[in-house]
């Protein structure tokens, strides 16, 4: 295994960006373009091909300050001799590739990526997508395969997305992957003030083989979603059977309230939703109960061109703070026979946004102070339960065609005993190059 | 004396009132025309953008560009690849955007822009100035009319137009974009008229700028622009992911 240190792979992302052979701002121009040049296009260069390649190579250097006497830092390293800080070089290549002929398609997506820190190097394949779909008639198509589907309105949280992983709020534009299964779409256009109607039906099953980080039961499920254009209102109505998830239902809308305000929202009940619960004598207690979720968000763009996207999501899955609170004090006094067991089985006390409500707000300026093709970004996730918080300040460089830069800081702030003051970082800085072809 | 004048009051009175919506008819069917000869109604085209900045840099944007009818519309990017297969679909009022791998297609307002530059949303997607705009008034200058247009709801990116017509093709050549606030918000140029397939004689460049972006310049190329129909079902977010199967 090859050994390098996490200083000496930024230097070299530095050094590849630096020496890029990609054309500076302005390469392309050969100077100033005057208002009277002759420009021309002809569009037999776009010609469609039945076969079609594409995607991103990227490469990503982070710094982590671990917080020592965080929960999480416990239970992730008190078996490791972990720094008080890790440096994590990674590349990734993510091709997709699709196929057409006449109504039938093919297009598969994947992810080959390889990470490095001081201690460990690691490479994982994953296909993110990958399916076969036939468009019977312009409103029927049906498509079979590993698929995500894109239910909900939420731009960080989605409570009523039953049939995909969960997003990371932190960076909620990462590609995510699917899940194996059928589904076939309906789609009806009307004049008048319903414009559109869409059902889509989605099956699939769930045992040790396929689909098995979907739920614990092998089953087949049924999910199903009513689309509707309504008074200028997207309004959708889900619902996913009972199999290896418990029933659960759920509506979201989305809504333009001016030309340049949008609102959204959206509202899940899941039913017999089942929960464990620590208890203070490191035994777990089970708790069942229908849990109701929900978010409030809206995307707002100033004449400064500053765009606004604040979320209110309510997570009735999440825990209490003094159930939180129970988890970190088992942490703060176990012995290393304890935090094995607790880190076995505290799974969902670690997930991002585990708790009961979040207040998720990002605000992103395009080219401020006549900076061009710079987007810096401020976003933060405050966990409303405890008042923790994190704060991510970023900025994304789009110059040069088909390179996009970006760096970012994610810090952590709060107390002992708070969501993200038991989090195992202080903060973490993360450079990122990525290179579309 | 009094009857005398008292005739020639109402005779002037009618004559006015006959000749005010006479002459808001002409401006309506003048823009009608105009609507017609720039595409037609449903269609499908390719379009190059290029955002020209003010040191000279420029960044290009190739979309294929669909529509239907008064009011459904869809431009997919091709190029450059970090674009490629984004995806816009309008339906009225109403707009949304689709980032291939990453979500589900959002909801966009006709203010912002996905390419940056001066053309903001309502510029790539926009629908026939008929069904956005009444004719508030008409005059004439030389082989120009000049048309005043008045936004028909607020949810139209410019409450007001002023449009240089020419009088013998009925083409437009300058559009000023204006706010509510009377704020001129950009400037668009038509210019190059030549021959596209299905016989349309239209501009084949769109230039614009902005007193709001000084030094900024967008520029819009249009190629291959022919009559073609649609079933309703293609503009619906259901669709707008596989928009590349229109092709």
């Amino acid at each position: 295994m090859t050994r390098f240190s996490g200083r000496q792979t930024a230097a070299l992302v530095l050094f590849l960006l630096l020496a890029s052979p990609f054309p500076a701002p302005g390469e392309e121009t050969g100077g100033f373009v005057g208002w009277d040049e002759e420009f021309t296009f002809d569009a037999r260069e776009f010609e469609k091909s039945p076969l079609e390649l594409g995607g991103f190579v990227q490469m990503e250097a982070s710094h982590s300050r671990f917080r020592e006497d965080s929960s999480q830092y416990l239970l992730s390293f008190f078996d490791q001799d972990q720094d008080s800080s890790r440096d994590l070089f990674g590349v990734t290549l993510q091709p997709d590739l699709n196929w057409q002929a006449g109504p039938v398609r093919i297009f598969s997506m994947a992810s080959l990526q390889g990470t490095a820190s001081e201690e460990d190097q690691e490479d994982e394949y994953t296909l993110l997508e990958g399916y076969a779909s036939w468009q019977a008639a312009p409103g029927v198509s049906f498509s079979a395969g590993k698929t995500l589907a894109r239910w909900g309105k939420g731009y960080a949280f989605s409570p009523v997305a039953f049939i995909s992983r969960e997003k990371n709020p932190s960076d909620p534009d990462l590609a995510m992957e699917g899940f194996w299964m059928a589904i076939a779409d309906l789609v009806w256009s009307f004049p008048g003030s319903m414009r559109t109607l869409a059902f889509t039906g989605a099956a699939f099953p769930v045992d040790e083989d396929i689909n098995d980080n979907f739920g614990q039961e092998e089953s087949w499920n049924w999910a199903g979603k009513l689309y509707l254009l309504w008074h200028d209102t997207d309004i959708d109505f889900m619902v996913l059977s009972e199999g290896a998830r418990t029933f659960r239902f759920g509506a979201d809308f989305s809504r333009n309230l001016s030309t340049n305000f949008e609102i959204h929202g959206e509202w899940a009940l899941v039913e017999d939703s089942f929960k464990r619960i620590l208890a203070p004598d490191y035994s777990l207690e089970s708790e069942t109960d229908d849990a109701q979720s929900w978010l409030l968000g809206i995307r707002y763009l100033t004449a400064a061109e500053t765009t606004y996207i604040v979320e209110y999501y309510r997570n009735g899955q999440g825990y209490t703070e003094g159930e939180a609170g129970v988890f970190y004090t088992l942490v703060e006094g176990a012995t290393e026979t304890e935090l094995a067991q607790l880190r076995e089985i505290s799974g969902p006390y670690q997930k991002p946004n585990f708790m009961r409500d979040y207040l998720y707000l990002r605000a992103s300026q395009k080219e401020p102070f006549g900076w061009l093709y710079f987007t810096p970004a401020l976003t933060s996730i405050l966990n409303v339960n405890d008042g923790s918080f994190n704060l991510i300040p970023e900025i994304i460089y789009t110059g040069v065609t088909n390179l996009e830069l970006r760096f970012r800081i994610n810090l952590l702030a709060g107390d002992g005993g708070t969501e993200y003051g038991e989090k195992p970082n202080r903060w973490k800085t993360e450079a990122r190059a990525r290179y579309f072809f | 004396m009094n009857i005398e004048f008292l005739k020639i009051t109402i005779l002037v009175l009618s004559l006015g009132m006959w000749t005010l919506p006479a002459l808001a008819l002409d401006g309506q069917e003048i823009l009608l025309k105009v609507d017609r000869n720039l595409n037609p109604e449903s269609y499908e085209m390719y379009r190059k953008l290029i955002n020209i900045e003010p040191d000279g840099t420029r960044k290009e944007f190739v979309l294929f560009t669909v529509k239907k009818g008064r009011d459904k519309m869809i431009a997919l990017f091709l190029s450059p690849a970090s674009e490629k297969g984004r995806a816009t679909l309008r339906l009225e009022d109403n707009m949304w955007l689709y980032i291939p791998n990453v979500g589900k297609p959002i909801r966009i307002t006709s203010l912002q822009s996905v390419v940056g530059g001066v053309f903001n949303n309502s510029d790539l997607l926009r629908l026939d100035y008929s069904v956005e705009y009444d004719v508030t008034s008409i005059s004439e200058e030389g082989d120009l009319y000049h048309l005043d247009l008045k936004a028909k709801t607020g949810a139209v990116a410019y409450d007001r137009l002023e449009m240089a017509v020419l009088k013998d093709a009925l083409i437009p050549t300058e559009i000023q974009c204006f706010a509510s606030s009377g704020l001129l918000i950009k400037t668009l140029h038509y210019s190059q008229v030549r021959e596209f397939e299905d016989g349309i004689v239209r501009p084949g460049v769109l230039e614009t700028d902005s007193p709001l972006q000084k030094g900024y310049k967008s520029v819009m190329l249009f190629s291959d622009i022919k009559a073609r129909d649609f079933p309703d079902e293609v503009f619906t977010l259901n669709y707008l992911p596989k928009a590349d199967e229109l092709r």
